[in-house]
């Protein structure tokens, strides 16, 4: 089946190209939700929400840009927004703890990886996530699409609707902060 | 203190230290839980619409009352109702608003 005939079935409403959608793509959208969101129960709900927007929203897909595109992006906005939402719950949590209303901050304090991440690597991507939920949402995007999703600055390009030099400008950044922020931490370590 | 170039060489590690990542796979039953959730949404969405038609069909029949009674309110003959009733009690008790009475 071909992308164009996928899209038609998707559009006409038909399950079983619906089942084919989620069975091709889930795998790799799983990964690229996992570079934002490590903990992998919420990065499931937001894999979830990212086939329903998909389901709510094919009817208006235009095909100006691939599926492929069209999900990434989906996947990188859901991920953005679950982050948001976690950080406003996070921070409602501290000023109820601070009135003096007890809240499971450890909900919310769990540290994890990847789970693909090599077991000799973990300790080390521990600190690299902690230092990348601290990038700007585009430098971030940017640096998770080509660190584990392996894209090229095109194809981030395309996912995050900008120009090859912003994407390349975004990753210099990111690194840069990256660098800068390890550099610290290894410092007071 | 670690020297500076240690600490760069640390830097470089962490950084590449997602280069050899495995891919992980995503639920094998992950179509089913869509499919339940949508349904959910669906059920969700049936309930919230009832319960804004109930609201709608309340506003309009509260309004409909109030634009009524607004009506009756407003409208003359009620103020000739009350000015005959104020004869009717005027000639009850037999007052007078002419110069006769004074």
């Amino acid at each position: 089946m071909t992308e164009q005939q996928l899209i038609h079935a998707l559009q006409q409403g038909q399950e079983p190209a619906f089942r084919l959608l989620v069975e091709t793509y889930k795998d790799r959208l799983y990964n690229t939700i996992l570079g934002f969101i490590t903990n992998a129960e919420d990065a499931e709900d937001v894999l979830q929400e990212v086939f329903i927007a998909v389901f709510e929203n094919i009817g208006s897909f235009k095909s100006q840009s691939l599926l492929t595109t069209w999900m990434y992006r989906i996947a990188v906005t859901q991920s953005l927004d679950a982050i948001r939402r976690k950080s406003r719950k996070k921070r409602a949590a501290t000023f109820l703890s601070l009135v003096g209303v007890r809240e499971n901050h450890e909900k919310y304090a769990v540290e994890t990886v990847h789970p693909g991440v090599l077991a000799e690597n973990r300790e080390q991507s521990l600190v690299l996530f902690k230092a990348m939920q601290r990038l700007p949402e585009n430098q971030r995007a940017a640096f998770v699409l080509q660190k584990i999703e392996g894209m090229n600055q095109q194809d981030i390009a395309a996912v995050l609707k900008t120009s090859i030099s912003a994407v390349e400008s975004l990753l210099s950044r990111a690194k840069q902060n990256l660098r800068k922020s390890l550099t610290i931490f290894y410092h007071e370590k | 203190m670690k020297n500076n170039e240690a600490i760069e060489r640390m830097v470089e590690q962490t950084m590449s230290s997602l280069d050899s990542m495995a891919k992980v796979e995503a639920n094998r039953f992950l179509y089913g839980k869509i499919q339940h959730r949508i349904a959910d949404a669906k059920k969700q969405a049936g309930t919230y619409s009832k319960w804004m038609y109930g609201l709608a069909l309340t506003l309009v029949v509260f309004l409909i009352v109030n634009g009524y009674s607004y009506n009756s309110f407003m409208k003359p003959s009620s103020q000739s109702n009350d000015s005959t009733g104020i004869e009717a009690v005027a000639t009850d008790y037999n007052i007078r608003s002419t110069g006769d009475n004074i």
